[in-house]
C-alpha cells in the first residue's frame, strides 16, 4: 500500500515537473497564455505566503509584485533543478525577508491609512455559508483568529517553516529547498515552530475568561 | 523511551516522517503516557487549525497590477528575442531618452538664446570700435581732449607741468599747476598760450564735452662746441 502511494506521488511529481517545464518554455517564447497561467497558478499562494509572513496586506502586495517581476525577468535562467513552485516560493521568502528588514529599518513607525482588509474581501466571502451553523462558524472563526494571532507572534524563522509546511502544504524536502537549509534544520524549525505556537495559544486561552454553561430547567 | 525524546519526535510522528521502528516505540509510549498523549492531541488540533486557515483572496487592485506587470514584461521579453528586434528596441529607447532629455530643455534653451541675442543687439551699438577711416568722428565711450596747435613759446625759463581745462568748444578755460613753480612771467606765457592754442574737445558718445590736457614746459639747453 505504502509503495503504491509513493508511486502515485512520484507520478504526480513527474507530471507537475513536465507541466512546469512546458510553462517555462512557453514563458520564454513570450506566450500571453503562459503569463496568464503563471499568474493564475501562483498569485494566490504567493500572496497568502507573503501575508502570513508579513501580517500586512500592503507589504504583501508589494512583495508579490516584486516576486513576479523577478520571476518574469529571470525565467530564462530557470534550469529546472527544482520545481517551479519551490523556485517561486524561494524568491517570495527572500523578498519577504528583505521587506521585513526594510520595514524594521524605515517604516515601523508609519501608520497606514488604507483599509486593505476590507478591499481584500471577495464576493464569495460575503455570501452566507450553509454548511455550518452560526455558532460553529463563530467558534471556528475565533479559533482561526487565535491561531493567526499566535502565528504572527512567533519567531519569523520558525513561522516561515510552519507556514510552508502546514498552510502552504509543502513537503519537508520542498520546505528545505525553499528555505535553502538542510532537512534536519527544517525538521527542527517545524517542531520548534509548532511548539512555540502551542505555547502561545496556551497563554491566550489561559488569559481569556472561562464560561461554564450548566444545563438548568426553566422555572 | 523518555517523555522528552517522545515530545521531540511528536511533530514528525504527526507528519508520518518516522521510521516504522521509531513510530512503533513512540506509539507504545503514548499508550502508557497521558501527558505525551495530551501533547500529541494539542499538536494535532493545532495542525488541523493551521490547515484550515482560510486562504485570503488576492485584492482586485493587486490582480490588475500583476496583469499590467505581466503585459509589460512580456512585451519587453518579446522585444529582445531577436537581434533586429533588440536593436530596434534599443534605438527606440535611446530616441525616447534623448527626447525626454531635450524636451524639458527646449523652451528654456530657446528663451535663453533669444534673450542673449536681444541683449547682445542692445549692447553692440554702445561698444566702441576703432574707426577704420581717418578723421572719422569717434563714437567710443570717451575720447580725451587733444592739443592741435600750440602758440609759440615765450621767454620764460621756468619748468612746470600744467593741466589745462578745455571746454566743449575747444577753448582752454583754466589751468592748474601739477608740478614746478609758476613765476609771473610764466603766468603771462600760459595765458597767452591758452588764448592762441587750438584744442580738440573731449567727446562722450560722440558729443563734445569738457576735458583736460596735460602740458609740460621744459627748458632746452643748446651746447655749442668748437
Amino acid at each position: 500500500m505504502a509503495t503504491s502511494i509513493l508511486d502515485l506521488n512520484a507520478q504526480k511529481t513527474a507530471v507537475t515537473d513536465s507541466e512546469d517545464l512546458a510553462l517555462v518554455r512557453a514563458l520564454r517564447e513570450g506566450s500571453e497564455r503562459a503569463y496568464e497561467t503563471l499568474l493564475l497558478r501562483f498569485q494566490q499562494p504567493v500572496y497568502n505566503l507573503a501575508l502570513r509572513l508579513l501580517n500586512d496586506p500592503s507589504d504583501a502586495s508589494d512583495v508579490v509584485q516584486e516576486v513576479f517581476l523577478k520571476v518574469f525577468r529571470n525565467v530564462g535562467h530557470f534550469r529546472g533543478q527544482s520545481s517551479l513552485k519551490t523556485w517561486i516560493f524561494r524568491i517570495a521568502i527572500n523578498e519577504a525577508h528583505n521587506q521585513r528588514r526594510w520595514f524594521f529599518r524605515h517604516r515601523h513607525r508609519e501608520v497606514g491609512i488604507e483599509d486593505e482588509q476590507e478591499e481584500a474581501r471577495s464576493r464569495a466571502d460575503t455570501l452566507a455559508d450553509s454548511t455550518q451553523s452560526p455558532f460553529d462558524y463563530v467558534v471556528d472563526r475565533e479559533n482561526l483568529a487565535l491561531i493567526e494571532d499566535a502565528l504572527s507572534r512567533i519567531n519569523p524563522t520558525f513561522r516561515a517553516a510552519v507556514v510552508l509546511r502546514d498552510i502552504t502544504d509543502l513537503s519537508y524536502e520542498e520546505t528545505a529547498e525553499v528555505l535553502q537549509v538542510s532537512l534536519g534544520t527544517v525538521k527542527s524549525r517545524i517542531m520548534r515552530g509548532r511548539e512555540a505556537l502551542r505555547q502561545e495559544l496556551g497563554k491566550k486561552l489561559q488569559s481569556q475568561p472561562v464560561m461554564h454553561w450548566l444545563p438548568k430547567t426553566a422555572e | 523511551m523518555s517523555c522528552q525524546t517522545v515530545l521531540n519526535s511528536l511533530s514528525e510522528f504527526l507528519d508520518h516522517r518516522l521510521s516504522c521502528d521509531e513510530r512503533a516505540r513512540v506509539s507504545v509510549h503514548l499508550a502508557e503516557c497521558r501527558e505525551c498523549t495530551a501533547h500529541l492531541r494539542d499538536l494535532s488540533e493545532l495542525r488541523n487549525g493551521l490547515k484550515n486557515v482560510p486562504r485570503t483572496a488576492v485584492p482586485e487592485r493587486l490582480r490588475t497590477q500583476l496583469q499590467v506587470l505581466a503585459s509589460h514584461e512580456r512585451a519587453r521579453w518579446n522585444a529582445t528575442k531577436t537581434l533586429p528586434l533588440a536593436m530596434h528596441t534599443w534605438a527606440v529607447n535611446i530616441e525616447l531618452a534623448i527626447d525626454n532629455l531635450m524636451r524639458p530643455l527646449a523652451l528654456p534653451l530657446a528663451g535663453g538664446l533669444a534673450s542673449a541675442l536681444l541683449l547682445f543687439g542692445l549692447v553692440v551699438p554702445t561698444l566702441g570700435f576703432r574707426p577704420s577711416v581717418r578723421n572719422d568722428v569717434p563714437t567710443g565711450f570717451y575720447t580725451a581732449a587733444t592739443l592741435v596747435e600750440v602758440a609759440p613759446p615765450g621767454i620764460s625759463n621756468d619748468e612746470a607741468v600744467v593741466e589745462l581745462y578745455v571746454d566743449a568748444k575747444g577753448q582752454a578755460t583754466d589751468y592748474s599747476v601739477q608740478q614746478g613753480e609758476v613765476s609771473p612771467a610764466m603766468q603771462a606765457d600760459l595765458t597767452r598760450m591758452m588764448f592762441f592754442s587750438r584744442f580738440t574737445p573731449a567727446t562722450w558718445f560722440g558729443q563734445p564735452t569738457n576735458g583736460k590736457v596735460l602740458v609740460s614746459f621744459r627748458r632746452i639747453k643748446y651746447v655749442v662746441r668748437g
